[in-house]
């Protein structure tokens, strides 16, 4: 019985540095300074700054309706029971 | 909060062992039985035959996530909406031209808008004429039916508001096509009537949930049936009018 | 297994076709999610036909399709297309999702039924109506559509673009909207029902895996099934109505100047797309992973690696898939700062389906497994989750995506992680649940020749497509040979491991033989009455959990899934009050 309670307290711990490091590399990630292809760059330039806002608020609308949606309903999970 | 609060059912059971120490077991020093008498307490029972409030909470959950669903779809049409107004095309002199024209709201509309929140208001009267408690009780032990009269009213008043407000889209739809302003006469008008066109189209499914409930509350022999009937229906309305103010300022203001 | 009490209606003096009849209109989920199965039966059973189809003609170009003769490049495309549609919306969202939800999800939430059976019935029948649309295009005019299962404008836009993609291209889209209301319907009621339908004692975390797996994938449907259908009603409107949502004001198609009224853009469409995209893909894949978890449990004798942690690793893999879209976009002409972020999002999933491997291979380690068909499935579910999901982060990274979007190493990516790992959780359940759903356990030596035989023939087929695909093969092109420009000689030299992977296609779809036989052999065995046949611990598995009979007692959960003793001998059900002598104790 003890022989389990010991294990159990190390995998927690390893857990626990396994979520952190992971998260810790992937904010570290060289992937912060993309520089885009030559055709992603044409295409940005050629879009009109206007068109460039409406699809970043396009994109920001249907991710975060989707989140607070999916978010909601993981809540009412919890406030059931 | 609510008046009673239930506890978990794993924390409900009570010690009646002597949890193993030897003394005498805790005794039942509460009136009434120490819940355990307590037979009127529906939150006792087990968990499917608690009465009809567990049907309607079924109803509810099952209705807000259909309506999630639904307000993604409009979330997807207001996004390309967006995306749409200011989209444009270089012309043969690189000038970026927009062919973006913002149609004229119909100031039928507004009236329509007006309609229709009013419908909400009576549409709620009803709902919570359902659930008083007095008339319930009358109700379900056969002494008249002041619930399903009341709300019969209320929600025939519902109805026809709802039919005046497809009427006056329509009347609004007509307006538009005299000015000669069609589906295809400009991405604007495209969104003007793909907006309105859905909005109706699941305000018409309201209708005919209206006249589901009007039936139940007219045939069916269930109190708890109608409840959840009339409920949901109502529930449904309601974020129909919401949404339909969020699509119309959008077409009003946002254009 | 005790036999279940057979209603009335349902008692062998009523006429055949009375019963059939009745069976056909009823709202059990029991025979609604055989309903489902059936259904995606057939849709896979077609869908591999058409695959054996594009194997044989990308391998032999000059062979002739029986009953047609050549395989035309754009009848290449059509194949393609169907292929795609059929085996990810019609086998692999409705088989694992809803077929084996409605058979199993309410006796492990320890229910008798779900929440909302006719509108469950009607979420059938929708589905089967839309299966049936879908098949339709084969036979109009013009043929199936050949705008590939994600239906880029323009070729999806006009008539004009190719055969097929007139009336059949708008069957395709009728038969996907009607799809999508059916699959919102049938997650409404699997959400509620989980919600509100689990017997006393089953709080959230003594739910099993599976469920949460059912929960997330229907609230992901919910979602993403609406966005769909808003971009095939644009699409529609485009196509019929003129507009121009998704298409420039004017455009040539085939020699024809196309007038829309509107500046619209294909990327719009990609994205309102893949917003869909990929939670489907999700969804496809999140029930197996729960069944994974359960089943690896139940033979290793261990109960999950940190239980709490999958459940929201699942939750978070869910949630985090709302957000990734734009990584099936890198090389559409995104603005790079978003195809930054969705790269970085994209990478974030790597860490939940890291845990939930590690989770996996903690449960089984040192255990000393019991070697059943199930576990061997599960465990194949792990092997090809790793191997698919390694590609993954490869991809997600758009300097790499640049060079490896549209060429066969994604194809191989998603048919590893998606098609093939999915498949074997389908299995996996037929084999797991056999003794529920058949009340016959399937033959051990069948099933053990038909692991071997499908995991060869998985890992032959999609394995070297890793190869091709870096070699440059792009996807959807029906020609490989003769192809003028440099390209000619790298994809020349793809050519015969294009052979050796259509031969493993073909040996994949003969392993499917002994499951056949396997299937029909078990089922004109008379019925076994062993109860609880792998000693799992679950509630579909308590007597009678299946049966619909309202006068049953009710079911109560007392304790989490999974509890066994150290030799593994000794266990705990969900459902048995008893405490069990443990005698390894101090």
């Amino acid at each position: 019985m003890k022989q389990f309670l010991r294990v159990h307290c190390l995998n927690e711990k390893f857990l626990r540095w396994f979520w952190l490091g992971g998260f810790l590399l992937l904010g570290i990630s060289i992937q912060s300074f993309g520089q885009g292809c030559s055709q992603c760059l044409d295409s940005t330039r050629a879009t009109p700054p206007a068109v460039q806002a409406a699809y970043r608020h396009a994109i920001l609308l249907l991710g975060g309706a989707g989140a607070t949606l999916f978010i909601g309903g993981t809540l009412l999970f919890r406030r059931t029971r | 909060m609510p008046s009673t609060f239930t506890p978990p059912e794993i924390d409900r059971h009570h010690h009646t062992s002597d949890g193993n120490n030897g003394h005498r077991p805790p005794t039942d020093k509460r009136t009434g039985g120490n819940g355990e008498g307590d037979g009127d307490n529906f939150n006792n029972r087990p968990q499917g035959h608690r009465g009809p409030r567990e049907r309607l909470a079924r109803a509810r959950v099952g209705l807000f996530f259909a309506l999630g669903g639904d307000l993604m779809f409009f979330v997807a049409l207001v996004s390309v909406f967006f995306v749409t107004k200011v989209s444009g095309h270089f012309d043969a002199y690189s000038h970026f031209i927009n062919d973006w024209l913002p149609t004229a709201i119909p100031s039928i509309l507004w009236l329509n808008t007006a309609v229709l929140l009013l419908s909400s208001v009576t549409a709620e009267v009803a709902r919570q004429s359902m659930f008083r408690e007095e008339d319930a009780m009358d109700e379900w032990f056969g002494m008249g039916r002041p619930i399903s009269r009341r709300a019969t009213l209320w929600l025939a008043l519902t109805l026809l508001l709802g039919g005046l407000f497809l009427a006056g889209q329509w009347a609004a739809w007509d307006q538009l096509a005299s000015q000669q302003v069609f589906f295809r006469s400009n991405p604007s008008s495209h969104f003007f009537y793909l907006i309105t066109v859905t909005h109706a189209i699941h305000l018409f499914l309201g209708i005919i949930g209206l006249i589901a409930a009007l039936m139940f509350l007219q045939f069916s022999r269930s109190l708890s049936t109608r409840q959840v009937f009339v409920d949901t229906t109502v529930w449904y309305w309601h974020v129909m009018g919401v949404l339909w103010v969020f699509l119309f300022l959008l077409l009003e203001y946002g254009q | 297994m005790k036999p279940q009490p057979i209603p009335a209606t349902l008692s062998p003096t009523r006429p055949r076709w009375h019963r059939l009849l009745r069976a056909i209109v009823s709202t059990d989920h029991r025979n609604i999610g055989f309903g489902y199965l059936l259904i995606s039966l057939l849709a896979v059973l077609i869908g591999t036909l058409l695959s054996l189809a594009m194997r044989m003609h990308l391998a032999w170009p000059n062979w002739q399709l029986p009953l047609h003769g050549p395989v035309l490049p754009e009848e290449y495309l059509a194949i393609v297309t169907m292929h795609g549609t059929l085996m990810l919306f019609f086998v692999l969202t409705v088989a694992p999702q809803s077929g084996f939800s409605n058979l199993i999800l309410p006796a492990q939430i320890g229910s008798r039924h779900m929440a909302f059976p006719r509108l469950n019935a009607t979420g059938m029948w929708l589905t089967a109506i839309a299966l049936v649309t879908l098949l339709s295009a084969f036979f109009v005019r013009g043929g199936a559509p050949i705008g590939g299962w994600t239906a880029y404008p323009p070729l999806s836009e006009t008539a004009l673009a190719g055969p097929g993609q007139g009336l059949g291209m708008d069957l395709w889209l009728a038969s996907l909207a009607i799809f999508g209301i059916a699959t919102t319907i049938g997650s409404i009621n699997t959400l509620t029902t989980i919600l509100s339908l689990r017997c006393e004692g089953m709080t959230w975390q003594r739910l099993p895996l599976t469920v949460w797996g059912w929960f997330t994938a229907a609230l992901l449907s919910v979602l993403a099934f609406s966005v769909l259908l808003a971009a095939l009603l644009l699409l529609f409107c485009d196509r019929h109505l003129h507009s121009g949502f998704f298409l420039p004001a004017q455009e040539l198609v085939n020699g024809v100047l196309l007038q829309h009224r509107g500046d619209g853009s294909p990327l719009l469409w990609l994205h309102l797309f893949w917003f869909f995209g990929h939670p489907e893909v999700y969804i496809a894949i999140l029930p197996g992973m729960g069944l994974t978890s359960m089943v690896l449990a139940n033979f290793a004798r261990r109960r999950v690696f940190a239980y709490r942690m999958m459940i929201a690793t699942t939750l978070l893999i869910g949630f985090l898939g709302i957000l990734v879209w734009g990584h099936h976009m890198f090389v559409a002409g995104l603005n790079p700062f978003a195809g930054t972020a969705f790269s970085i999002s994209t990478m974030a999933i790597a860490i939940p389906a890291s845990a939930k491997v590690l989770s996996w291979l903690a449960t089984i380690w040192r255990s000393r497994p019991k070697l059943t068909t199930p576990m061997l499935f599960a465990l194949g579910f792990v092997s090809l989750f790793i191997t698919g999901g390694i590609t993954g982060p490869i991809l997600a990274q758009p300097i790499l995506d640049e060079y490896l979007h549209n060429t066969f190493f994604v194809v191989a990516h998603f048919h590893l992680i998606m098609a093939m790992a999915g498949i074997f959780g389908l299995i996996c359940a037929i084999y797991y649940w056999a003794p529920l759903l058949f009340h016959r356990t399937l033959s051990e030596s069948l099933g053990k020749l038909h692991f071997w035989a499908t995991f060869v023939g998985a890992y032959s087929t999609f394995l070297p497509m890793h190869f091709t695909g870096l070699a440059g093969e792009p996807r959807h092109y029906s020609q490989l040979a003769g192809v003028a420009g440099p390209a000619t000689t790298l994809l020349q030299s793809t050519m015969p491991l294009q052979r050796h992977i259509t031969m493993g296609a073909i040996f994949l779809v003969c392993a499917q033989i002994p499951f056949l036989i396997n299937l029909i052999l078990s089922l004109r065995r008379p019925a076994e009455t062993t109860e609880n046949p792998w000693q799992a611990t679950t509630m579909e598995w308590a007597p009678n959990a299946l049966s619909t009979h309202p006068n049953e007692s009710l079911p109560v959960a007392y304790r989490e899934p999974c509890q066994y003793s150290e030799s593994g001998i000794d266990f705990l059900t969900q459902w048995s009050i008893s405490t069990p002598h443990i005698p390894e104790a101090e």
